[in-house]
């Protein structure tokens, strides 16, 4: 046994029920999902202590209700109807005990555990918009209390905090904030809770009445807050010392503070090699750019800059466009247009008839409107590869923002040229950088440099390598990682 | 600048870095060569041991003041009136700078992207976008500073490219042109280097000890006098003598020569480049002349005056027009640099010793 573990159990648990109580109260630091009911059991006063986001009550009581008398208070293990009951001698013991899911009873000197986890009613599936090849499938679902469960089946600790706020004067909705009590900033905790009790509105119909209400920058075409519909990116997420929110009656988790960076980092990247993980980031980053620029780039060549295009292809630029009647810019916003078109209106459609209007916009335009002249085959081209590389940012959020940031710098080209595209991607930069969330800098750890968090934002390094969390979320503890052991070096 | 948190190292010696290599180095090569001939690249090596002196000598003031800024430390030494009247003359040169800057920027774009679009528009365009940033903390600013640094390292490895059709004989004989000349030459190039006396205004917001702040502003300096000492090499290796007297932009026309790859004409990917370096040097000028309004009336908002010297230099910046306007303009302007930033500099340190004034330390 190492010292460690041998100190931890060394603390029986304490002689009257009021003491046990308190030290479980402490040691969970006011999470608000710890109950502690009196009960009177067997002619004995008690209090049972339980976390309702991961025990089932209703079992233990039920048990109480038809057994009562014989339910025997022993030193060994027993199990009664499928529920183990064991005698807890250690308060350690006893937290580990609430944090699996079981049920407390303390009575007078002792305590008894009983095994009572909540089973899921519907299997939560994999979420759509963020599916993985490997690792969990598991997503959150439209019940608070599921979800919740679903976060305390992953993190088993003390230190996770969960707090409850109620939003909505007239519909009073439950919202849950999230966070391990040791790592999260208290600031940034206090902070938000203060920006989500100030909310007064009627409802809280969806996370983003939330979001708009406690998000810094309302006017950003850039998101702030992470949507999340997977309990694992929470989990990792509130390790790195952020916070979570979660609403009753929507499967979306929102985490914060995040940067910009956090949009292009997805579950898949922890689960495959170094390697391949920098270069499909390397790759989402690329895509980011690449729509922001690829279509004003065109209009800007093909407007302003003839004489940039290189002698092979200039031929074949040139009888692309001669016979299209339209400025390259107005071909760029037709065919943009489309994609958003097609995209609007498959999106609702039931999958059959969404692929309907993909074929019909996709094909059949897109064929169309090259045969007859309207549109340059290349501008079709770019146009089509720019949608594509806008639906590989793994962010949704993200994807949206970059199209739409797209027609602003579209007219800047075509106004003036790459001057206009310059001064634009200027301007995008210079407001990324004022941006900042629960003053965490958006685009920390890049600007400013942080080196020691470089090593997940372009690449990813292997985990063995990301020692530290990220300085500018400012949780308590900034290491996350010991020293790696030793056999690396024998 | 007042209530902010203090600045990191790092940030400090971007701004400067931001703030000197400006749109000074198009013309770098002009300018020195006029006098200094085939020999510029001397030149080049000499201002930046003249500046290492300033530095020293910034130096000096810091240590009798080390936590006033300049514009303070020149009220304490002359007086509040003349203080006062100082203060307010190195704002108009500031104020002037920028709109050097602005028509430099007019002129280039002009010349070399957008023959036909009227120059209010490019100015306009340019002054939104550095006014945008420069209404922020310094803070921010040196965060789209560490952005725009890609863009520095980009046009560095874009001009070294040309060694590869370098001819090292136009620089023989070494020494011809005389050292008068080269000293010269030397003193012509101060528009490049005007950035640095930033320090000290910037100095007392540094989170690190005065003299690791001046030990980094020498590493800065050594570092700018080597891109500058490059492109100036690489250029004189690439034109002869007769040429580099008819071409004022000789870097445009240097990389305009070869194309990179598929690129054709990567002369305009360099001009949009030097672009954001036009910017971020605009920025920096804007926030410095800004901040000394801001101490000149005692106010604690900087913004209007961010928009107050940026709508004079940007109405000022239309009267320069043409490559004749541009090159005089830089001309008053490099001797304007060497008073502001070297007789003044000297004259406060002669009588804060004199006077016997020193800060609170």
């Amino acid at each position: 046994m190492t010292k460690q573990a041998y100190f931890q159990k060394s603390n029986p648990i304490a002689n009257t029920v009021e003491l046990n109580q308190k030290l479980i109260k402490d040691h969970f630091n006011g999470t608000e999902d710890l109950e502690i009911n009196s009960i009177t059991f067997q002619e004995r006063k008690g209090k049972l202590c339980y976390l309702h986001t991961v025990a089932d009550v209703a079992k233990c009581q039920d048990l109480f209700f038809k057994y009562d008398y014989e339910v025997p208070f022993q030193e060994e293990a027993i199990e009664i109807d499928g529920v183990m009951i064991e005698k807890i001698k250690y308060i350690e013991d006893l937290y580990k005990a609430l944090v699996d899911g079981k049920c407390v009873l303390l009575i007078e000197k002792e305590a008894y555990a009983f095994d009572t986890p909540i089973e899921m009613n519907r299997p939560p599936e994999e979420p759509d918009t963020e599916k993985t090849v490997r690792g969990s499938h598991v997503g959150f679902i439209e019940d608070l209390t599921t979800n919740l469960h679903l976060i305390r089946g992953r993190i088993k600790n003390e230190q996770l905090k969960i707090k409850y706020i109620t939003v909505g004067v007239r519909t009073n909705q439950k919202i849950a904030i999230i966070f391990m009590n040791d790592l999260a900033n208290q600031e940034t905790v206090k902070e938000i809770e203060k920006r989500i009790s100030s909310i007064k509105i009627d409802m809280v119909f969806a996370p983003g009445f939330i979001e708009e209400f406690i998000e810094e920058h309302p006017f950003s075409p850039f998101p702030q807050n992470l949507y999340t519909e997977r309990p694992d990116r929470v989990e990792a997420h509130l390790m790195e010392g952020r916070i979570a929110l979660l609403c009753d009656n929507s499967a979306d988790a929102i985490i914060l503070p995040v940067s910009f960076f956090s949009f292009f980092q997805s579950p898949d990247d922890y689960n495959s090699r170094s390697y391949t993980s920098t270069v499909f980031r390397l790759l989402r980053l690329f895509s980011f750019i690449g729509t922001l620029l690829l279509p004003p780039l065109y209009i800007a060549l093909v407007g302003f800059h003839f004489e940039m295009i290189p002698f092979e292809l200039i031929t074949l630029v040139k009888s692309s466009i001669e016979g299209v009647p339209f400025l390259p810019f107005y071909e760029a916003l037709f065919m943009a247009v489309t994609v958003e078109l097609i995209r609007e209106a498959g999106i609702r459609l039931p999958s059959p008839i969404g692929e309907t209007i993909g074929i019909v916009g996709g094909l059949i335009i897109g064929d169309a409107v090259i045969n007859a002249g309207l549109v340059s085959n290349v501008m079709v081209i770019v146009i089509a590869l720019t949608a594509i590389m806008s639906y590989t940012v793994s962010s949704y959020e993200m994807g949206n923002t970059v199209r739409i940031l797209n027609f602003p710098i579209m007219i800047a080209a075509a106004l003036f040229g790459f001057v206009g595209i310059v001064l634009s991607v200027l301007f995008i930069v210079i407001h990324l950088c004022k941006m900042e969330s629960f003053k965490m800098p958006y685009l920390s750890p890049v600007a400013p440099i942080q080196i020691g968090n470089l090593g997940d934002t372009f690449i990813r390094l292997p985990i063995k390598y990301m020692r530290k969390r990220p300085v500018s979320v400012r949780a308590q503890k900034n290491k996350r990682l010991g020293k790696i052991s030793k056999w690396s070096h024998d | 600048m007042i209530n902010e948190q203090p600045l990191k190292l790092y940030q400090f010696v971007l701004l400067l870095l931001h703030a000197q290599i400006g749109v000074g180095i198009v013309k770098l090569v002009y300018d020195v060569h006029q006098t200094a001939k085939s020999d510029s690249w001397i030149s080049v090596l000499l201002a930046g041991l003249f500046i290492q002196l300033l530095i020293f000598l910034y130096g000096l003031i810091i240590k009798r003041f080390p936590n006033e800024n300049y514009f303070r430390i020149i009220e304490i030494v002359f007086g509040k009136r003349i203080g006062k009247i100082i203060l307010f003359v190195h704002i108009l040169y500031l104020t002037y700078i920028l709109t050097v800057v602005i028509a430099q920027y007019v002129n280039i774009i002009k010349t070399w992207m957008m023959p036909l679009t009227p120059k209010w528009i490019l100015a306009l365009l340019i002054s939104v976008v550095a006014v945008y940033a420069a209404k922020e903390n310094l803070h921010v600013i040196s965060r789209f500073f560490i952005l725009a640094s890609f863009v520095i390292v980009i046009f560095i490895v874009i001009i070294l490219f040309a060694f590869k059709d370098a001819n090292y004989t136009y620089i023989l004989p070494i020494g011809k042109a005389g050292i008068k000349n080269i000293f010269f030459g030397a003193v012509s190039t101060s528009y490049a280097y005007q950035g640095l006396a930033y320090l000290l205004i910037l100095f007392p917001y540094v989170n690190a000890p005065n003299k690791k702040v001046v030990a980094a502003t020498s590493y800065l300096n050594l570092l700018i006098t080597f891109i500058y000492f490059l492109t100036v090499l690489v250029i004189l290796m690439f034109f002869s003598t007769k040429e580099l007297d008819i071409i004022i932009e000789p870097i445009f026309y240097l990389i305009k020569s070869y194309s990179i790859m598929i690129i054709e004409r990567p002369d305009i990917l360099f001009t949009s480049s030097w672009l954001v370096i036009a910017v971020t040097s605009s920025v920096m000028v804007l926030y410095i002349s800004s901040f000394g309004l801001q101490m000149l009336f005692n106010k604690k908002r900087r913004e209007p005056f961010v928009y107050l010297v940026i709508t004079i230099s940007l109405i000022l910046s239309l009267f320069i027009y043409g490559e004749y306007h541009v090159l005089s303009a830089t001309r008053i302007l490099n001797k304007a640099i060497i008073f502001f930033a070297f007789v003044i500099p000297v004259l406060t340190l002669f009588f804060s010793y004199i006077l016997n004034k020193r800060g609170e330390t």
